[in-house]
């Protein structure tokens, strides 16, 4: 089970465990982005900060229907507590959570601030 | 960040003109909407239809090498939203 909550903002933001080269974790917090198909995306200093190692470069369609190409590190995520390595796409802003990383799971939001997000591992 | 001797640009143009020179015929239309990944040096490459596992399987047959990851017969592998709205802290 995954909880999160909602913003000011209205995004429906989650936390998320990562876990870096050298086995160093870093807790965050992540929107989730439910347009995007992928399963995490994240700013290039924290992608540093962990030594996350080059995947590959990808090119995707972005929200005005243009490509783009993209960087893709690799990243253990502690999903529900088991380690999970997941593609990262590297892009400036905060992380993003996306739907690749929910397969299998229901996500329900209480659609008002400070509303409770909720993960759970099956449908 | 990236891989260390090419840009994200570099590759991914590298990777679309070897599709087009030299994967292109071998698979299309058979396996349309496949997942590719290509090492843009030596031009050899992994398809499947699970994204996880055409990745996994590039990452341990080319350590190190720069690869392109696309889709037969389609112009992005996914879709994202966000990108370019700066999302607050």
């Amino acid at each position: 089970m995954i909880r999160g909550h909602v913003t000011p903002l209205r995004q429906a933001v989650i936390p998320l465990q990562l876990q870096g080269l050298n086995g160093q974790i870093e807790t965050i917090e992540a929107v989730i982005d439910t347009g995007f198909d992928g399963s995490l995306a994240l700013p290039p200093e924290l992608v540093l900060r962990l030594e996350l190692p080059f995947g590959m470069t990808r090119s995707l369609e972005l929200g005005d229907g243009s490509h783009a190409p993209f960087d893709i590190h690799r990243v253990t995520v502690l999903w529900d507590d088991q380690p999970r390595e997941v593609a990262a796409l590297v892009t400036p802003g905060g992380p993003l959570v996306g739907m690749a990383l929910l397969r299998g799971c229901r996500l329900s939001v209480a659609m008002v601030e400070g509303g409770e997000v909720l993960i759970q591992p099956r449908p | 960040m990236g891989h260390p001797y090419y840009t994200k640009e570099e590759i991914a143009a590298r990777g679309q003109a070897i599709y087009q020179q030299r994967i292109r015929p071998q698979v299309e239309p058979a396996r349309d909407g496949q997942y590719l990944v290509i090492n843009v040096e030596t031009g050899e490459y992994e398809i499947d239809a699970d994204e996880a596992t055409v990745s996994e399987r590039a990452y341990a047959r080319h350590p190190g090498a720069p690869l392109y990851g696309m889709r037969v017969g389609r112009a992005a592998w996914g879709h994202i939203r966000l990108v370019g709205a700066e999302v607050p802290r």
